[in-house]
């Protein structure tokens, strides 16, 4: 597809433009995925954000070693090493460093940043359920990374702005709403890694820029027929599914699955739901970004999230799940216990967990389980 | 008519006409714990070598253990309803709940339990430890050890189902987990009461009143629940109920723990531990036989101070470590025999001298507002804080931060709050990873080497300090 | 028609020559460090034992974890497939399968027809594994082929409390400190094993009839404390190395069959 190439292109020099910027006098401010932050607050400050999506790298997770034992999730350390080693570009850049604190893992990335490097942290606690107060909070935390925004660049978040920067981020959220939803059934027009490339290019790319690519796909992709395929459909759901974190995906890919809708805490940009431009913007943003948000596992209860598989696998006429965990996000591993139960008893189908971190010497035995996986779903199809 | 398990149960401290009297609930209780007579002479050779059985308050304070123990097995059999909560746990709630209808409810922390009774006393957790682990939570996945202990008491029937739990969400993801993992198991109703540790590194002791709030009306929250479930209301009557009878037992610990730091180091942590615990685990032994037994206790440590009595040599290094172990004390004893007097734990420590009387008027707030002053549950730099104020009050020689490695709050700053103390405090600071709920892969003998090394590193310093 | 199954396994390499139904010859061989030359190896040998040249081949399927480098192979298959297809052919009652090899192991779960409903592997920790028994028939000084019938002798297994190799090797030197027999020490070491296998395979389920396959079948204290750990009698086929190669070569056969048909 011409326009992947053409979103490679910006990418590439996207460091050089970023870098000409920061010359120029715009302030960049860098985040933690996890869907917690409203990038509209960064626009409407004017200034640049950049979500810090890496992952992948075992040497860089080895890096860690002397800030923080093992028991942390994966992707987590991977983002301590870019860190601490100053070898991320992206890291070396931001002006400041946004962290909604979702869980003790990105709480990691908070403390040892902060203590450990020049770079300026900012962390807002994201609550673990939803109700009023807990409402409240969130939207608290993002009132005070408003006026820390504002003190960092000296612009005022005036409600236009705001509400210019909400209308451009609803634009690209509704682009991958409806291209994701061309997968719902029949020939998929668009491959899994296309779209996680997408997304992962989202968290780094220049907004403007990125929804212009993602019009033109969208058109390009509405007049597209595809071929039937036959392969065996896989909702691809887990932690975290970091840029450079291509294995399970190659691998499914190599198997002769096709993953037709993934789900992720980290690494999947959440484009289910809209920001309303109207009203109070600062609620309107906690109501998008924390009550509408189909939260990931380390919600407590979980089960809202589960549900919302389950609907995704119906939805998507999947074949199988596949959960991709990293080591040592224990809600993950938790929930990976109780949910196979429910999702057979609710829609008949099986899950296979899969578990990294980073090792290349995963590779062999994930290969197994993978093919495994998606051979007998093909023989339970022709069976 | 002698029982199996008489010569254990006075070693533990109880009275003959005790025994009788119980005999019905003790042989119930060790049926379902599947503790036979061969049981009986593993725990007695375990509870002589690990114990400072010679005082009558350690007895006792076994004796209170065992009690609450039978207590918990025994809940449902006895038309108690139950309420379990986490640990680490706000101190507080679970007492005014317990104190609001102490008659019909049982209210502790049934893993804490385990583990000082099936761990302390028995030296028998490994298999609710290996049942822990075939539901639900495997090893080799770094999950925490105190809730497999919960699942493996649930799945073995040991621990009673629950109408209600509440569970440490404020500070760890793996309670709240296994709360839910529990539910969908049993259908019982869980209660997270929430909060948020987003301060930043070197905040302490500042922090949002926001914080306050929002934990303070969660902790405000379970009680509703607890109306709703067991139909049992948690006024502010049974708030001072619980203030004022906890208060004697809470004096007692604090006496107890300023003792323990006397020099020669009078009694082993391990004992202090059994006192300090048992306010954390118990709401029912802990106020009936814990004050009285600390009391004892307190008598006896004093005479040994008198007379010069000490567990470990005069002049020894003082250190503080994070907690004694839970179900292993031979882990402590380690520490003892290598030369270091444990003069105190994080949990025995002090509270911080900044503590401002409270401007709060709802139950939960004014505990929520503890909780941030006094730094544990603000962050991992008000948790590396305490062990820097414990450090320079108490003038000790060095800091044994012996994390949980599979708690994600420990983990997440490990070799910071390491970094952290050593320089702050400016002493030397031995990070061990441990675990002080499961000892099988973190043994006292694995543990030995590094804390021998660090013994002699501390006496060093301090014989070159006197020069 | 004659295939051939080949199992290219961490340790050892096998192949299964198959006319028909009927098995013509087999071979075993070490991997060693040449995961290409061991499948041309131990496919030769398997030939040589039945006459047979490569040409005369119609279908070969490989699996294993170097399945993918065995270059004359037709198909790849994965060694969980494999071996639910040889075992439902010389067990058609089989519903579970233990399969404990040098690096893994499984559990799989098999429906009516023989074919894989459900499996589990073991994760990067070698507690479960071979490799475990390897390491522990190390440290006591005890050849890996006498491990199972010495502790059977143990009626009293030794507490094997550590779930991790390395800690579980600084035990066993404790253990033995402490004047504990290497009988017992030893059942002790099959009971821990045990113990992983039966959360591992939790999920899967144990359900009758329950085949052990893999190198590890072969040793009987591993089988009994099995039986004893699941609570099911277990059944362990004559030759239990080669069911991954013989179910490759089964496949073999019934793609080669489905071909023919499309023809």
């Amino acid at each position: 597809m011409e326009i992947m190439h053409k979103l490679a292109s910006h990418l590439k020099t996207r460091l050089v433009e970023l870098n000409r910027a920061k010359q120029q006098g715009r302030k960049i401010v860098g985040y933690t995925p996890g869907g917690y932050l409203p990038e509209e607050l960064i626009l409407a400050s004017g200034a640049i954000p950049i979500c810090l999506i890496r992952g992948g790298d075992h040497s860089v997770v080895e890096l860690t070693g002397a800030y923080l034992c093992r028991w942390i999730d994966t992707f987590c350390r991977a983002q301590i090493g870019y860190a601490v080693s100053g070898d991320d570009p992206y890291y070396s850049i931001v002006d400041l460093l946004a962290i909604p604190i979702t869980d003790n893992h990105i709480r990691a990335i908070s403390d040892i940043t902060d203590h450990s490097t020049d770079i300026e942290v900012f962390p807002f606690g994201v609550p673990h359920m939803k109700e009023e107060s807990t409402f409240s909070y969130y939207l608290h935390g993002i009132t005070r990374l408003k006026a820390k925004l504002e003190a960092l660049t000296g612009t005022e978040i005036t409600k236009p702005k705001l509400r210019e920067a909400i209308s451009l981020c609803n634009r690209e959220r509704e682009l991958f709403r409806e291209i994701s939803l061309m997968r719902k059934s029949g020939p998929v027009p668009i491959s899994s890694r296309d779209f996680v490339a997408l997304n992962h290019a989202s968290f780094l790319a220049d907004k403007e820029v990125m929804v212009e690519i993602l019009e033109s796909l969208y058109k390009e992709l509405k007049g597209r027929i595809a071929l039937p395929d036959g392969h065996p459909r896989i909702l691809l759901t887990g932690s975290t599914l970091a840029m450079g974190d291509s294995r399970v995906l190659d691998l499914i890919d190599e198997a002769g699955g096709e993953v037709v809708i993934e789900e992720f805490a980290e690494g999947i940009r959440p484009y289910w739901e809209n920001v309303n431009p109207d009203g109070d913007l600062m609620k309107a943003l906690a109501e998008c970004y924390f009550m509408q948000r189909v939260p990931p596992a380390w919600f407590r209860p979980g089960n809202e999230r589960r549900d919302f598989l389950i609907k995704l696998a119906k939805d998507f006429n999947v074949d199988g799940v596949i959960w991709y965990q990293l080591m040592y996000r224990e809600s993950y591993k938790t929930e990976s216990y109780y949910f196979p139960d429910k999702l057979k008893r609710d829609t008949g189908l099986r899950m296979l967990t899969v578990e990294s971190d980073y090792d290349p010497s995963e590779m062999g035995p994930l290969r197994t389980r993978i093919e495994t996986f998606i051979e007998t779903i093909r023989g339970k199809r022709h069976g | 008519m002698a029982n199996y398990y008489d010569e254990l149960l006075k070693i533990c401290g109880f009275e003959d006409g005790e025994i009788k009297k119980e005999k019905l609930r003790i042989d119930k209780t060790f049926e379902r714990l599947e503790l036979g007579p061969e049981d009986m002479k593993t725990a007695e050779e375990w509870v002589r070598q690990n114990h400072d059985v010679e005082l009558a308050g350690v007895r006792k304070l076994l004796r209170a253990w065992l009690k609450e123990l039978l207590d918990m097995v025994l809940a449902k059999d006895e038309g108690k309803k139950i309420i379990y909560y986490g640990f680490p746990t706000i101190q507080g709630p679970g007492m005014a709940i317990k104190a609001a209808a102490p008659e019909e409810l049982y209210v502790a922390c049934p893993d804490v339990v385990l583990c000082h009774t099936l761990g302390q006393i028995f030296n028998k957790l490994t298999p609710v430890l290996e049942a822990g682990e075939e539901n639900g939570l495997p090893p080799g996945h770094g999950l925490c050890t105190l809730q497999t202990i919960r699942v493996g008491g649930l799945a073995k029937g040991i621990i009673p189902v629950p109408d209600l739990v509440t569970g440490s969400s404020y500070y760890c993801d793996m309670g709240s987990k296994t709360d839910e993992l529990l539910h969908e198991k049993y259908g019982h109703r869980a209660v997270y009461v929430d909060g948020s540790m987003d301060s930043r590194w070197g905040e302490y002791p500042e922090y949002l009143p926001q914080r306050v709030e929002f934990l303070g009306g969660q902790l405000n929250k379970l009680f509703e629940a607890v109306r709703e479930v067991v139909g049992v209301e948690v006024t502010s009557a049974a708030w001072d109920k619980a203030m004022s009878i906890s208060r004697h037992l809470f004096h007692s610990i604090g006496q107890l723990t300023q003792l323990a730091m006397a020099d020669p180091m009078p009694i082993s942590s391990v004992e202090v531990g059994l006192a300090l615990q048992l306010s954390a685990g118990s709401t029912g032994k802990a106020i009936t036989e814990g004050p009285e037994a600390i009391d004892i206790l307190c008598q006896e440590v004093k005479q040994r101070i008198d007379r010069g009595i000490g567990v470990v040599e005069k002049g020894a290094p003082r250190v503080i470590d994070f907690a004694a172990s839970f179900s292993d004390p031979s882990i402590t004893h380690m520490m003892e025999n290598a030369g270091l007097a444990v003069a105190a734990t994080l949990l025995s420590a002090p509270p911080p001298k900044s503590i401002q009387p409270t401007t709060y008027t709802t139950p939960g707030e004014i505990r929520a507002e503890r909780e941030m002053q006094s730094g544990i549950y603000h962050s991992s730099f008000g948790f590396a804080q305490r062990f820097v104020d414990a450090v320079k009050d108490l003038g000790l020689d060095g800091v044994i931060w012996g994390y949980q490695y599979n708690c994600r709050p420990m983990a997440e700053a490990s070799h910071l709050i390491k970094e952290w103390v050593a320089e702050s405090a400016g002493v030397p600071v031995l990070s061990l990873e441990m675990d002080i709920y499961d000892s099988r892969s973190y043994s006292a003998a694995a543990l030995r080497t590094r804390v021998e090394a660090f013994a002699e590193t501390l006496r060093v310093r301090k014989a070159v300090a006197k020069v | 028609m004659i295939v051939a199954g080949v199992d290219i396994g961490a340790a050892t390499a096998k192949a299964v020559i198959l006319s028909d139904d009927k098995v013509l010859s087999s071979s075993v061989i070490p991997t060693g460090y040449s995961v290409v030359m061991a499948a041309e190896a131990v496919t030769k040998e398997a030939l040589l034992r039945s006459g047979l040249s490569m040409s005369q081949l119609e279908y070969i399927v490989s699996t294993g974890y170097g399945r993918r480098a065995v270059s004359f192979a037709n198909k790849a298959l994965t060694e969980i497939i494999c071996h639910a297809a040889g075992v439902s052919s010389l067990m058609p009652q089989a519903r579970t399968i233990v399969d404990i090899g040098g690096q893994d192991s499984k559990v799989i779960g098999l429906d009516a027809d023989g074919n894989v409903s459900n499996f589990v592997m073991n994760d990067k920790c070698a507690a479960g594994t071979g490799r475990f028994l390897e390491v522990m028939a190390g440290v006591l000084g005890v050849e890996i082929s006498e491990m199972g019938a010495i502790s059977l002798l143990g009626k009293e297994p030794c507490q094997i409390t550590s779930t991790c190799t390395v800690f579980a090797e600084s035990e066993m030197v404790s253990l033995r400190a402490e004047g504990k027999s290497r009988e017992n020490i030893l059942a002790g070491i099959n009971k821990a094993l045990v113990h992983r296998i039966a959360i591992m395979g939790q999920s899967v389920g144990f359900r009758e009839k329950v085949a052990f396959t893999g190198g590890v079948a072969k040793n009987i204290g591993i089988r009994k404390a099995l039986e004893d750990g699941i609570g099911l009698k277990i059944w362990v086929p004559e030759e239990p190395q080669i069911i991954g190669a013989l179910g490759a070569a089964i496949l073999a056969k019934t793609e080669l069959a489905s071909l023919t048909q499309i023809r």
